[in-house]
């Protein structure tokens, strides 16, 4: 049992809460995990405190902050309506303290006392149902996923990885489907264009580059652009260029990335 | 959506944005990079919430993981990139105790009843301890590289992280059931 005192597994629990477990030992202790409750219950505990930990220097929020956090899942979840935000009032109320001024009022405090635990256990109540309530939402954005596999898995889909002609090794794909005329472009590890700069797509048809969309990654260097619409003919070849905000009719700059598309 | 759904991540941004961005504030140091983590942190709950199991941990545990790992992604991200130098100007101006709330004179306002009294007991344990799980946690060091940080022996850091972690554990129970967790 992982609650006896010299268990190995319980004195690297504060490692791995910590991330610091790699390799063998990393996957030796997940797979105790599996099957050890009081040793998931540590782990569980351990967790609860760095959260405590982690959010007890609260700052002022930005107020555009939420409206970004609510537009940004509006956009994961593709909904045609701008959202309404429910006003909520934020609760902060503060803890009273825990030791009675006057003894003669223990009952009072006592009463306190029960009624702080309830808020606390309605608090949590509210999150959980908050992020239940998520989840019901989910299953909107997992069809969407489908959508997007199935257009990925179509048999005329074909991928061209497009390679860095320079240091960085970011990944830049085209799912290409010349007999829909549609592209899908996924990007990885790619630093954002600097201000006044996006990256721009080319098709090359006839040995002469054709502009398409423009686009920019975010703070992870990623992006995700669908919906690309291939020019007419066929395209021999993808390439990406760093191009002036609004994009470009011909490249301005030398390629970062290019890659051919295989002959039929 | 329907406004139910919005109400939802209303909640969840209402109890949990202002720590959470003092969090990625504390890692990042810098506010647009803060805000950012905030942003994903959120998204990434809302595209992974049929993932969430309440019996594996709390909401709070699972947003901030979320957002730990976000942050020091940006931070490492930020570091191949030659910024080392803007945060290490701005680490000078930054106090190193987690407890002082560098991140704004608002922290002090906004920080609950609760969020006080872990930063009362924090302040129990030993500047030692406590300096290695800050170099962990916030700065998503690894051992070796906090003992060669502090000089110290790979024991010794590994040690105090254990100890430092398993106070901090004691000293959160007993405040009790709490506002975060």
């Amino acid at each position: 049992m992982s609650n006896l005192p010299n268990d190995p597994m319980v004195e690297l629990v504060e490692e791995y809460v910590l991330g610091m477990l790699e390799g063998a030992e990393l996957a030796t202790f997940e797979a105790r995990l599996t099957t050890d409750p009081a040793l998931a219950r540590r782990v569980q505990e351990s967790r609860a405190t760095l959260a405590d930990f982690a959010l007890s220097t609260p700052v002022a929020v930005p107020s555009h902050l939420k409206e970004r956090v609510m537009a940004h899942a509006v956009r994961i979840a593709e909904a045609p309506a701008p959202l309404v935000v429910t006003p909520v009032t934020p609760i902060r109320a503060p803890r009273p303290s825990r030791t009675p001024i006057w003894l003669g009022l223990g009952l009072a405090a006592s009463l306190a006392f029960v009624a702080i635990q309830s808020r606390d256990l309605v608090r949590e109540r509210e999150a959980t149902a908050a992020a239940q309530a998520l989840a019901t939402r989910t299953a909107a954005t997992l069809a969407e996923r489908d959508s997007l596999l199935a257009r990925l898995i179509d048999p005329g889909v074909e991928l061209v990885t497009l390679a860095s002609t320079g240091a960085a090794k970011p990944t830049v794909r085209v799912y290409l489907n010349q007999s829909r005329k549609s592209a899908l472009l996924t990007i990885a590890s790619l630093d954002a264009a600097p201000a006044g700069k996006v990256y721009q797509l080319w098709f090359i048809v006839d040995g002469a580059p054709v502009p398409s969309v423009t686009f920019q990654t975010d703070a992870l260097g990623r992006a995700l652009i669908e919906g690309v619409v291939l020019p007419a003919g066929a395209v021999a070849a993808s390439a990406v260029t760093m191009e002036p905000t609004g994009g470009s009719t011909a490249p301005t700059t030398p390629i970062l990335f290019v890659g051919a598309v295989k002959a039929e | 959506m329907t406004t139910g759904d919005a109400s939802a991540m209303s909640t969840l941004y209402d109890r949990y944005a202002p720590g959470l961005l003092g969090m990625a504030l504390r890692i990042t140091r810098e506010h647009a990079d803060a805000e950012e983590v905030v942003v994903d942190t959120f998204a990434q709950a809302w595209r992974e919430a049929a993932r969430f199991e309440t019996g594996r941990g709390s909401v709070a545990a699972w947003l901030v993981t979320i957002a730990r790992s976000r942050a020091l992604d940006l931070i490492r991200a930020r570091s191949r990139r030659g910024k080392l130098a803007d945060a290490a100007e701005a680490e000078t101006s930054a106090p190193a105790a987690m407890g002082s709330g560098f991140a704004s004179p608002m922290a002090g306002v906004l920080a609950t009843e609760r969020s006080r009294k872990i930063q009362d007991a924090l302040l129990v344990l030993p500047d030692a301890q406590r300096i290695a799980i800050e170099l962990a946690y916030f700065d998503g060091l690894s051992q070796s590289e906090i003992a060669e940080r502090l000089n110290e022996p790979l024991g010794t850091v590994k040690t105090r992280l254990r100890l430092g972690l398993r106070k901090m554990r004691d000293l959160v129970e007993a405040l009790g059931p709490g506002g975060n967790t």
